[in-house]
C-alpha cells in the first residue's frame, strides 16, 4: 500500500509538470468566466446557460486532462527506461499500474475541484452582484426615494468575490444553496465516469503507443456517451427485421457487434446526471450525501468497472515486455 | 546576387497572383451568399437525433447554443423577412436535445405563436413541453399555451383544456384558478366557473383572509350573473323569434321556455348557506365588509336545512355540499347577484349588436349607469356645439345634425329645452 | 576453445551460487503488443534473437564481469534477470529463487544502461522514492540516504540539486546509490562505466571493489575490457548471444609471455634492420627504436646486441595475454563473422 502511494504521488508530481494540463485548466476555467457573458446574449434562464456550460467543462476538461496527461504517464517511463529501475525493485507490477491510477486519478480530480470551485464561484459571485443585491447592498435608505451610499461599488465587488470563492470552497464539502443545490452530485458522477475513463487511459498506454491509446481512449468515451443510443440502434434493427432471430446478414453482424460493444463499454450515460441538476430532481427518493442524491448502483457500478478494467491492465502489463 | 532578387521577385509576383486570385474567387463566392438570403435562413441543421449523437452527453450544452443562435435568429427575423418557419425548427431541435428546458417552449410559443402568429406550431410546442414535464410541475408551459389559445386564436374551449392542465400543476400560483375559472365562465360552463370561484371564496373564508373573500366574491356574482344572462338571452331570443317583436319589459320573458324550471346557482342562497355552516362550526360570521352590494339571504333561505358538518373542521371540507345546495330550480326571472334586479336596456335593445348582446339585459344600476354614461356624452356634444355656434343649439338636430332617435335605457325620449340647452331624461329626471 | 565448464570444485558446498541461468533465451519482436504468456507469445513478426541457450553461474562475493561487445546480449541477459524481460526459453534463478520473486528482489540493487531518472525530483527525493519502493521505513531512510551521497562521492548540493541538473557522472553515482540504498546482496550494473572519463571510471571501480569489500555479490557487464580485467573475480564473455567463455581471469588467460617489447636507443643500422625483420611491431624514431619480438630467443639476442654496440636499454616488458587480446581471439573464433565486426565495440 504504502509502495502504491509513493508511486502514486510520483506520478501526481510528475503530472503536475505536464503542461498540457495547464492549458487544459486554463481553458476550462474560461469558458466557465465567459459562460457568464455567453449567458447575457440569452434572454431566458442565464443561470442554466452557466450551469450548462460549467458542469459540461469539468466534465469534459476532465476527460481531456485525463486522457492527454494519462497517456504518456506510462509510456514515458518506459521510454526513458525509468521503468527498468522500477520494476527491479521489490514491487509487483500490478502495484505499479495501480500507483500509476492512482496517481493519474488524483491528478484529475485535483483539477476537477479546482475547476469546480472556480465555477461554484462564478455562480455565487454573480448570485452576489446582481444589480439589485449589489444597490442594497451599498445604498441605504432612508426614505422614500433618499439614499444613503453606505459601501464603494468596487470594494463591494472584491468582497464579493472572495465571499463567493469561500463558498465555493465549502460548496465542495458539502455546503450549499438553492443554486448549487444539485450540483456537487453532478460533479460526484463526473468523477465517477473519469475514473473509469482514466483506467482505460492506463490499460490502453499498457500495450500501445501514447497516439493509439489516445485514440482508443476517444472511442471508448464516444461509444461510452451513446451506449444507450446504440443499443436502441440495434432493438430497432431487430424490430424491423421482426425478431432476433430473423435477423440475417450485415444486419445481423451489426445487431451483436452493437450488442457486444454497447455491453463491454461502460455505459457513461448512466452516470450522466447533467439534466436532473440544471432542471431539479424528479423524484425525491434518491439517497443523499449531504443533502446531494447519490445513486448508489451507479457507485457500485463505477467502482465494479475500474477495478475490471485495471485487472485487465495488470494482466497485460504483467507479461509485459519493456525493451 | 541578381538571380537571388529575380527569384525573389518572382515568388512575389507568384504569390500575389495566386492568392489574389483565390481571394477574387473567394470574394464572388461570398456574393453570392450575401445576395442569396438572410443568414439565417442558410441554417441547415442536421436532424435531432443526429445532434444528440454528435453531441456525445453535452447535449445540454449544445442546446444552450442553439438557444443563443436561436434568439438571435428570432431578432434578425423580427427585422427581416418575418418568416417564423426555421425559428421553430430550431426550437424543436433545443427541446429535443434539452427536453427539459422550459423556457424554451414558453418563448419558443411566444415567439412563434404570439409575435410570429403562427399558433399552431407554438401551440406544438407547448404540446411538446407538457409532454416532457411531469405532471406536478410547470405549470407555465400549459399556461402559456391557454394564453395563445384565449387571446390570439379566440379559442376558448382550447384555452379552457389548457387551463385546467395547468390548474392542477403544483406550483401553479393562486390566480390560475382564478383564471381558468373565469375562462370556464366565458366558455359558457358556468357550473364549473362558479365552483372554482367557490373553491377560491372557500380557501379563503378558512384563511379569513378579507381581501381574498371579497375578490371571490365578487368573481362568483359575475359568473352568476353572466350565468343568468346568458338565460335571459335566450328567453329574448325565443320572444323575438315566437312573437316577432321586442319585448318591452323584462317580466315579458318570464313564460318563455328558457326561463322554465331551470337551474341556476344564487349569491343570496351562498351567503346564507355560509352563515349557517360558520355558525355550526363555530367560526365568526363573513365580515360585513364583504357582504356590500349583493342580494342578501331571505329569512326563508336562513332557514333552510343544512346537512352534516361531522367530516369537516374547515369550510373547504365544505365545498360540494354547499355547492350542490347553492344550486335552485326556479322559473321566472333569474335573482340579480348585487342586490338589484334585471331590466332591459331600451337603447341596446333595438340594436342589438352582437358584441353587446349580453348588454341588452343589464340589472338595474347597470343600467342606470348606462343613462348616465348616456347623457354625460350628449351633454358635452350639445356643449360643445354651444361654444361653436356661441349660442345654445336650437333643437338637437342643430347638434347631431339628424333626428335623434335615441331612445332612452328605461323607455321614452330625451327632452331638451332649447332655451337653457339642457337635456333631460324622462324615466331619470334626477339624473 | 577456451570454455571452460564448472568443473566439480571442491568448495562448492561452501561457496553459493547467487545467480545461475539454464539455457537462457530471448528472442525480440516487434509486434504491436509484445506480451508473453508461457506458450502464448504476442510475438509473431519481425524477430531478433538476442540469446540463445545462455548458461551463466555466479558465485557469491565474487565480482563477476559479463563481458561482450556491443549489441552481444548482455543487456538482455540482465534485463531478464530483473524481470524487465521475459526470456522466451530456458530458465533463471537468483539465490535460487526463480525471478520475480520479491523476497530476492528486496536483496538485489540495480543499475541499467544509460540510466534516465526522474529528472524533476531534487537528490534526495529520488533517493527517498527509491527507498519507499524498497519498503524501507522512513527512519531508516533518512539515516541511510545522506551516507549513500558520501559513499558514492556525491558533492555536497547534490542532495537538493534536481536531476537534471546532474552531469553524466554524478548522474551514474547517484545510479549507483539507488541500487545499493536497500543494502542488497547482490548489485546488478549494466555498463557502469560507459559514458565516464578516466577517472570516473576508476572512482566506479573504486565502488565495485568497496563493494565487494562489504561482503556483496557484484554483477556488472562492460564493454570495456581494461576495467573488467583489473577487478573481475570472474568473467563471462558472450558474442552474439552466445556464451563464449566463461571462468576465473588467470584460467582463461594463457600464463605464458606472450611476446617482449624492448626499447632502446643508439643501436647500429644494421642491427636495427636485422631486428625490423623479425620483429611483430617495429617503431624507429631517431635515435630510439621500439621493438616487439614474438620469441625469447629474439630477445636475447637483441640485447645481446645492445650490450655489444654499447646501446641504451630503455626497457624490457614480457607481455602476457591480454583480456582484450583474448577476447579478440575468441571473438574472431565465431563462426561466420568478420573480425571487425567483432572487434568493433572494443576500444
Ligand atoms: N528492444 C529490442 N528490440 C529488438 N531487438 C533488440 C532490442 N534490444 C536489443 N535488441 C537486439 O538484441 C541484441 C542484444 O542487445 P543487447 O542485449 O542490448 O546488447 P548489449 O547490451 O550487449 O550491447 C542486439 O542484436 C540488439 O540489436
Ligand atoms: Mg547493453
Amino acid at each position: 500500500m504504502g509502495k502504491i502511494l509513493a508511486i502514486a504521488l510520483n506520478t501526481f508530481k510528475e503530472a503536475v509538470r505536464n503542461k498540457v494540463l495547464y492549458f487544459l485548466l486554463i481553458f476550462a476555467l474560461l469558458i466557465m468566466g465567459f459562460s457568464s457573458v455567453i449567458s447575457d446574449l440569452s434572454i431566458a434562464a442565464p443561470e442554466k446557460m452557466v450551469i450548462d456550460l460549467g458542469l459540461g467543462a469539468i466534465d469534459f476538461f476532465g476527460f481531456l486532462i485525463s486522457v492527454f496527461v494519462g497517456i504518456y504517464l506510462i509510456y514515458n517511463e518506459m521510454e526513458r527506461k525509468t521503468i527498468y529501475t522500477i520494476v527491479s525493485k521489490p514491487i509487483d507490477r500490478q502495484q505499479f499500474i495501480l500507483g500509476k491510477y492512482f496517481g493519474l486519478l488524483i491528478t484529475v480530480y485535483v483539477n476537477i475541484a479546482i475547476m469546480s470551485i472556480f465555477f461554484f464561484t462564478v455562480l455565487y459571485f454573480r448570485e452576489a452582484t446582481q444589480p439589485d443585491v449589489v444597490t442594497k447592498a451599498i445604498f441605504k435608505e432612508l426614505g422614500p426615494g433618499k439614499f444613503e451610499s453606505v459601501g464603494n461599488y468596487y470594494v463591494y465587488h472584491v468582497q464579493a468575490f472572495f465571499i463567493a470563492a469561500g463558498k465555493g470552497i465549502a460548496t465542495l464539502f458539502g455546503y450549499w444553496e438553492p443554486i448549487t443545490h444539485h450540483l456537487l452530485r453532478v460533479v460526484f458522477m463526473s468523477a465517477m465516469s473519469l475514473a473509469i475513463i482514466t483506467a482505460f487511459a492506463i490499460l490502453y498506454s499498457t500495450f500501445s503507443t501514447p497516439t493509439l491509446s489516445a485514440v482508443f481512449t476517444f472511442l471508448t468515451f464516444i461509444i461510452g456517451n451513446l451506449c444507450e443510443d446504440i443499443l436502441r440502434y440495434a432493438d430497432k434493427l431487430a424490430q424491423k427485421a421482426g425478431g432476433v432471430a430473423q435477423l440475417v446478414g450485415p444486419d445481423k453482424m451489426k445487431y451483436w457487434f452493437a450488442m457486444v460493444a454497447t455491453h463491454i463499454t461502460p455505459n457513461l450515460a448512466l452516470l450522466d446526471k447533467f439534466s436532473d441538476a440544471v432542471h431539479g430532481p424528479w423524484d425525491a427518493k434518491t439517497p443523499t450525501i449531504h443533502s446531494v442524491p447519490i445513486d448508489w448502483v451507479v457507485v457500485v457500478y463505477g467502482i465494479t468497472y475500474v477495478a475490471g478494467v485495471l485487472s485487465l491492465a495488470c494482466l497485460i502489463f504483467n507479461r509485459r515486455n519493456f525493451k | 546576387m541578381r538571380g537571388s532578387i529575380i527569384r525573389t521577385l518572382i515568388l512575389w509576383i507568384f504569390f500575389l497572383g495566386f492568392f489574389g486570385y483565390a481571394v477574387s474567387i473567394q470574394h464572388e463566392e461570398l456574393k453570392k451568399v450575401r445576395s442569396n438570403q438572410p443568414f439565417e435562413d442558410n441554417l441547415r441543421l442536421p436532424s435531432s437525433e443526429v445532434l444528440k449523437l454528435t453531441a456525445l452527453r453535452y447535449d445540454m450544452v449544445a442546446a444552450d447554443l442553439l438557444w443563443i443562435r436561436s434568439i438571435q435568429s428570432f431578432g434578425g427575423r423580427g427585422m427581416t423577412n418575418r418568416d417564423w418557419r426555421p425559428v421553430y425548427d430550431l426550437f424543436d431541435k433545443i427541446t429535443d436535445l434539452d427536453p427539459g428546458f422550459e423556457q424554451c417552449y414558453t418563448f419558443g410559443n411566444m415567439v412563434i405563436g404570439d409575435e410570429g402568429g403562427r399558433q399552431k406550431e407554438g401551440l406544438g410546442l407547448i404540446n411538446k413541453g407538457m409532454f416532457q414535464f411531469s405532471l406536478l410541475r410547470q405549470y407555465r408551459i400549459p399556461f402559456e399555451g391557454m394564453y395563445v389559445a384565449n387571446w390570439q386564436m379566440k379559442d376558448v374551449d382550447k384555452a379552457r383544456w389548457y387551463g385546467r392542465i395547468a390548474r392542477k400543476r403544483a406550483d401553479s400560483p393562486d390566480w390560475v384558478p382564478r383564471i381558468v375559472a373565469y375562462l370556464e365562465v366565458q366558455s359558457g360552463a358556468y357550473y364549473i366557473g362558479f365552483d372554482r370561484f367557490l373553491n377560491n371564496f372557500l380557501l379563503a373564508v378558512d384563511a379569513n383572509d378579507i381581501g381574498l373573500q371579497s375578490i371571490a366574491l365578487n368573481k362568483l356574482k359575475e359568473s352568476v350573473d353572466k350565468w343568468n344572462k346568458s338565460l335571459l338571452n335566450k328567453a329574448l331570443d325565443e320572444y323575438t323569434s315566437s312573437t316577432g317583436r321586442l319585448p318591452s319589459r323584462i317580466e315579458d320573458l318570464a313564460t318563455m321556455p328558457a326561463l322554465k324550471n331551470y337551474e341556476v346557482a344564487e349569491i343570496s342562497r351562498l351567503v346564507a348557506l355560509c352563515e349557517r355552516y360558520l355558525q355550526k362550526l363555530s367560526r365568526p360570521e363573513l365580515s360585513d365588509d364583504i357582504l356590500t352590494s349583493i342580494t342578501l339571504p331571505t329569512q326563508a333561505q336562513m332557514n333552510a336545512p343544512i346537512e352534516d358538518t361531522t367530516n369537516t373542521r374547515n369550510m373547504l371540507g365544505l365545498q360540494n355540499l354547499i355547492f350542490r345546495q347553492c344550486l335552485v330550480k326556479r322559473s321566472g326571472i333569474p335573482e340579480e347577484p348585487n342586490g338589484s334586479h334585471y331590466v332591459l336596456n331600451g337603447t341596446l335593445l333595438g340594436t342589438k349588436p352582437t358584441d353587446e348582446r349580453l348588454e341588452v339585459i343589464a340589472s338595474e344600476n347597470g343600467v342606470r349607469e348606462y343613462l348616465q354614461n348616456l347623457l354625460y356624452a350628449f351633454r358635452a356634444t350639445i356643449d360643445k356645439r354651444k361654444k361653436e355656434l356661441g349660442r345654445t343649439p336650437e333643437s338637437l338636430r342643430e347638434v347631431f345634425y339628424c333626428d335623434p332617435v335615441t331612445t332612452e335605457p328605461f323607455g321614452g325620449k330625451f327632452q331638451y329645452d332649447p332655451k337653457t340647452g339642457n337635456l333631460r331624461s324622462t324615466s331619470a329626471p334626477d339624473l | 576453445m577456451a570454455f571452460r565448464a564448472p568443473g566439480p570444485c571442491p568448495q562448492k558446498t561452501t561457496i553459493m551460487i547467487v545467480i545461475q541461468t539454464e539455457k537462457l533465451s530471448k528472442i525480440y519482436s516487434h509486434d504491436f503488443i509484445d506480451v508473453e504468456y508461457g506458450r502464448i507469445k504476442f510475438n509473431w513478426f519481425r524477430r531478433t534473437v538476442a540469446l540463445e541457450n545462455l548458461d551463466l553461474e555466479v558465485k557469491e562475493g565474487e565480482i563477476f564481469g559479463l563481458l561482450g561487445p556491443n549489441g552481444a546480449g548482455k543487456s538482455t541477459t540482465i534485463k531478464i534477470l530483473m524481470g524487465i524481460l521475459f526470456a522466451s526459453s530456458g530458465s533463471a534463478k537468483i539465490m535460487g529463487r526463480p525471478l520475480g520473486d520479491k523476497s530476492v528482489k528486496q536483496q538485489i540493487g540495480f543499475l541499467p544502461e544509460n540510466p534516465f531518472f526522474y529528472d524533476y525530483l531534487k537528490g534526495e527525493e529520488f533517493l527517498d522514492y527509491y527507498g519507499q519502493l524498497y519498503g524501507l521505513p522512513k527512519s531508516v531512510r533518512r539515516k541511510r540516504i545522506p551516507e549513500l551521497f558520501e559513499t558514492v562521492g556525491l558533492p555536497a548540493h547534490a542532495p537538493n540539486l534536481p536531476l537534471k541538473g546532474y552531469s553524466k557522472g554524478m548522474l551514474q553515482r547517484i545510479g549507483v546509490a539507488q541500487a545499493i540504498i536497500s543494502d542488497p546482496k547482490i548489485v546488478v550494473l549494466d555498463e557502469p562505466q560507459s559514458g565516464l572519463d578516466p577517472l570516473g571510471r576508476k572512482e566506479i571501480r573504486d565502488i565495485i571493489l568497496s563493494l565487494k569489500e562489504s561482503g556483496k555479490t557484484v554483477f556488472f557487464s562492460s564493454h570495456i575490457l581494461s576495467d573488467a580485467e583489473l577487478i573481475c573475480d570472474r568473467v563471462a564473455i558472450v558474442n552474439r548471444g552466445r556464451l563464449t567463455a566463461m571462468g576465473e581471469l588467470g584460467h582463461l588467460l594463457s600464463p605464458k609471455v606472450k611476446e617482449y617489447e624492448v626499447i632502446a636507443s643508439g643501436l647500429s643500422k644494421e642491427t636495427v634492420e636485422n631486428v625490423r625483420r623479425n620483429a611483430v611491431k617495429f617503431i624507429e624514431r631517431e635515435n630510439d627504436v621500439l621493438v616487439i619480438l614474438p620469441e625469447e630467443s629474439q630477445a636475447r639476442e637483441l640485447l645481446a646486441k645492445i650490450v655489444q654496440e654499447k646501446a641504451t636499454l630503455v626497457s624490457l616488458t614480457p607481455r602476457k595475454e591480454t583480456l582484450e587480446e583474448y577476447f579478440i581471439r575468441e571473438v574472431s573464433k565465431a563462426p561466420g563473422e568478420s573480425k571487425t565486426a567483432g572487434v568493433a565495440g572494443v576500444r
